[in-house]
């Protein structure tokens, strides 16, 4: 899968680059949302990791410009993050197009199953059109 | 001899004309004194009651209830109703207890300017329709004063205007009323004035008549002809088509001839008439006219049989009569008694009997003099009466044209403290309070002195330094030329009036200046209020932001230790190495765990703890709590159970908060249960209108004198266990603040050595 990650820590940023592209996966990955949001206007990714607390340019103004550029439905962003979104935020975000929100820390395994799920999801959606 | 006969025919006409005129000027005075003098009672009465009540039209107990009645006037529940009945009720106690004896409040009811009746001291008035309301001005009134027919009893009746005085003081110039106060009153004060009728002999009287010419008092001569008997007559037309009073002898109500005074109060929709039958005025004189008449026929044609006869010789008692006759003319004038003027004539012949027949004629016309006379001093007592009686109603003060008093009635002296040696020949300024300006008095000055009529309210000073206040009417006498030859004035006392008016409006000064300083404090307590939300803000922001840095490091621990743990990334590892790796994973999800119960626990302290409520099924978050609690459970090796019977119930509520009171319990389980054998179950059941969910564990139990600390925060049941037991302290205290905050309660039943079972239950809906 391509993977898009956006986050201020490096530390977690070398994590998932890592990790992930261990597993196979194809992992790009930027410290602010400003590149975040150009990348994404640019590419299409199979899932976003965007962290929300990040200077200048938070994950909430990568969600607003997608939703201006309707980029939102064909990049699934999952919100990952450390701040005190409450629910009834989070799910405003979901009701507006975001995929999902897994708050930090969190162990590896989630984030596997996470993939999983969208993945799933990716495979079906090329079957379908496989079939079609 | 025919001069002597002209001389007796001038006499009797002079007598005649002379005592018709004197009558005549008599009955002009006084009964110009009753209309004038009655008529002015009538209006300075009328005048006190419309400023009685409206007192109450603005009083701001009324007026809030009106205000009050007419915002909610279609949802009006019957407590409100009864509270505003109880208090109307008893205000209107209080305001007769101001008013007095004099005043008696009959009947008094609010009306709404839709014409309803809001409120009435009968309660069984209220919300009827008041028919005399103009609907179309909008309950905009004048003050006014009128007699009414109620029950078939004659009534006064006082609307007033009931007036928002809130806000700014100029409010009673610019808003229209916002309801009307009806007053009903007896007309005994009124009836006093009109019905003493000791002044008026045996046919006078005084009444009103209303401007559709119908009578609005009691008649002297007809039962209950007030509202019934209409008076249209001269001075009635002239009043209300010219504003004009008259004096006239004119048919009255009764169709009688009648000598009358009229005080056109045209102005109030009413003139007062005194009116006296012409008959009884000159009945006397009539009869003086008729014996006259026959007296000089008789003697016209005893002379005119002697004169056949009479020679010189008889003509000197002739000439002697002729002078008895001068002198009994003077006599007449001076009136003297008549037996000094007896004609000395003693003769047998004609001449002697002409004599006796002129004595009596000349007895007759004395006699019907002295019958004047008496008629005069009747008179004269019975205005003396009527100005005895208006000693007693009210404070009666006579000047000359020089303003000097020239007499004062007993109520002057009682009010004023002077005793009447030290009034009579000053000025009334004796009484001056200098409270009113000059200019006010040089104003009445100029009124009185023309001719006119003053009313105004004076403040004056007694003797021993008091203040009193008098409504005045001053009625200038005018004399033929037209000038004042003295004035009267009536005065009534409205001091206890006036101190309430003050008192009125020093509370609501006081009033206004007490909202101003709650105003004041409140505008303090708000900002006292921002500044506080400002630092609670502050403290939020620097919470979650700790959190947020405390939180971010610990993500690439774990997720380091995941990746560690996970061989086909970064191979195998030697097992005392994977024990090492999961040690330090543990370690950093308690971390994490901490830092979450602390945001918790500071949000549960600001009350910052938010909900988001929906549908909550049972078992779909049992299932997701099996998911995360299984493997730890099976790697410590404690036997599981969780189980919702029955199947598929729901809740409205906050799904991940219950999730984590669930989490808080098992954790607090999971660190108390034996090593071996060990043992949890969760269970979900319906009670009432609650869903009670259960934790249950076989862990040691909590001593009862533990049980009330158990959910208060940091606390564990042994201090010295903390060290074993990694819990922070908080679990319990925030669970309990969630379930709170759910709007359910949260419980534990236990015994040592038993274990434990921590029980929270949650209303269904809501």
């Amino acid at each position: 899968m391509k993977l898009l990650v956006i986050d201020d820590s490096h530390d977690i940023i070398d994590l998932f680059v890592k990790v992930l592209t261990t597993i196979g996966h194809e992992v790009v990955a930027t410290d602010n949302g400003k590149d975040g949001l150009d990348l994404l206007n640019t590419q299409k990714f199979d899932a976003v990791f965007l962290d929300i607390a990040m200077p200048n340019f938070s994950g909430l103004d990568v969600i607003e410009n997608l939703l201006k550029n309707k980029k939102l439905e064909a990049n699934p962003v999952i919100l990952f993050t450390a701040s005190s979104i409450t629910d009834i935020e989070v799910n405003d975000l979901i009701s507006k197009g975001v995929h999902s929100c897994i708050r930090k820390p969190v162990g590896i395994e989630t984030i596997f199953e996470k993939l999983e799920e969208l993945g799933n999801i990716q495979y079906e959606a090329n079957a379908t059109r496989k079939l079609s | 001899m025919l001069l002597s006969l002209g001389t007796l025919i001038t006499v009797s006409s002079l007598s005649f004309i002379a005592a018709d005129n004197l009558l005549k000027e008599r009955v002009e005075d006084q009964l110009i004194s009753e209309s004038t003098g009655r008529g002015t009672a009538i209006r300075s009465l009328m005048e006190t009651r419309i400023q009685q009540i409206s007192l109450l039209g603005i009083n701001d107990v009324i007026e809030n209830i009106v205000s009050r009645l007419q915002q909610n006037n279609t949802s009006i529940n019957i407590t409100n109703q009864v509270a505003y009945q109880s208090e109307f009720e008893k205000e209107i106690k209080l305001f007769q207890k101001v008013l007095g004896g004099s005043a008696n409040l009959e009947n008094v009811k609010l009306v709404g300017t839709d014409g309803k009746i809001l409120l009435s001291t009968d309660p069984s008035e209220n919300g009827r329709d008041f028919p005399s309301m103009n609907k179309s001005t909008g309950g905009s009134v004048r003050p006014n004063v009128h007699f009414d027919l109620i029950d078939n009893k004659r009534k006064t009746i006082v609307t007033v205007p009931v007036l928002q005085m809130s806000g700014n003081n100029n409010k009673t110039t610019t808003n229209p009323p916002i309801g009307v106060i009806v007053a009903t009153m007896d007309t005994k004060p009124f009836d006093e004035i009109l019905l003493n009728r000791k002044g008026l002999g045996r046919t006078g009287e005084v009444y009103l008549v209303n401007q559709n010419k119908k009578m609005i008092s009691d008649s002297r001569f007809i039962e209950n002809a007030a509202f019934h008997q209409t008076v249209d007559t001269l001075p009635v037309r002239d009043c209300f088509e010219k504003d004009e009073d008259i004096h006239a002898i004119y048919n009255d109500y009764r169709k009688i001839p009648i000598v009358g005074f009229s005080y056109c109060a045209k102005d109030l929709g009413l003139v007062l008439l005194a009116e006296i039958d012409e008959a009884e005025i000159f009945g006397p004189i009539t009869q003086l006219k008729n014996e006259i008449i026959v007296a000089s026929i008789a003697i016209s044609a005893i002379v005119v049989a002697i004169a056949f006869y009479v020679s010189k010789t008889i003509s000197k008692p002739i000439i002697r009569l002729r002078d008895e006759a001068d002198r009994v003319t003077k006599s007449i004038k001076s009136i003297k008694p008549y037996e000094d003027y007896k004609v000395e004539i003693k003769s047998n012949d004609e001449i002697g009997h002409l004599a006796v027949q002129f004595d009596k004629m000349r007895k007759s016309v004395l006699e019907t003099n002295m019958n004047l006379n008496m008629l005069v001093k009747e008179r004269t007592k019975e205005l003396t009466d009527m100005t005895n009686a208006l000693d007693a109603t009210a404070i009666v003060l006579v000047t000359d044209r020089n303003e000097r008093i020239t007499k004062i009635n007993k109520k002057f002296t009682e009010i004023s403290k002077y005793s009447e040696k030290e009034l009579i020949g000053h000025n009334p300024r004796i009484v001056n309070s200098g409270y009113q300006p000059t200019s006010f008095f040089e104003e009445m000055r100029k009124t009185i002195m023309s001719g006119r009529l003053f009313e105004g309210e004076i403040r004056n000073k007694s003797k021993d330094g008091n203040y009193y206040w008098v409504k005045t009417t001053i009625v200038p006498f005018l004399d033929e030329s037209g000038l004042p030859k003295q004035y009267i004035a009536i005065q009534n006392d409205i001091t206890d009036l006036k101190n309430f008016e003050y008192e009125l409006q020093e509370a609501i000064k006081r009033d206004k200046e007490s909202s101003e300083i709650i105003k004041r404090q409140v505008e303090e307590l708000r900002r006292t209020n921002t500044e506080l939300r400002r630092k609670d803000k502050l403290k939020e922001e620097f919470l979650s932001m700790t959190s947020h840095e405390l939180k971010t490091p610990l993500t690439p621990i774990i997720g380091w230790c995941g990746a560690l743990r996970t061989p086909r990334i970064l191979g195998e590892l030697t097992s005392k190495q994977l024990t090492a790796v999961e040690t330090i994973e543990s370690n950093a999800i308690k971390l994490e765990r901490l830092i979450s119960d602390m945001l918790d626990a500071q949000k549960l302290d600001l009350n910052e703890l938010k909900f988001s409520f929906a549908n909550v099924e049972i078992d779909s978050l049992f299932n997701k709590i099996k998911k995360d609690f299984e493997p730890l459970l099976k790697e410590k090796n404690i036997q599981f159970v969780i189980k919702a019977e029955p199947r598929g119930m729901k809740l409205k509520s906050d799904e991940s908060r219950i999730i984590q009171v669930i989490s808080a319990l098992l954790y607090n389980s999971i660190d108390f249960v034996p090593k071996n054998d060990g043992r949890i179950e969760v269970t979900a059941e319906p009670k009432d209108s609650t869903i009670t969910f259960c934790v249950k564990d076989n862990g040691p139990g909590i001593p009862k004198n533990k049980l009330d600390f158990l959910f208060k925060k940091f606390y564990q049941v042994d201090t010295s266990l903390t060290r074993k037991h990694g819990g922070t302290g908080l679990g319990l205290a925030i669970s309990k603040g969630i379930v709170t905050g759910l709007g359910g309660r949260i419980w534990v039943e236990t015994e040592v050595g038993k274990g434990s079972n921590f029980y929270f239950s949650l209303p269904k809906d809501d």
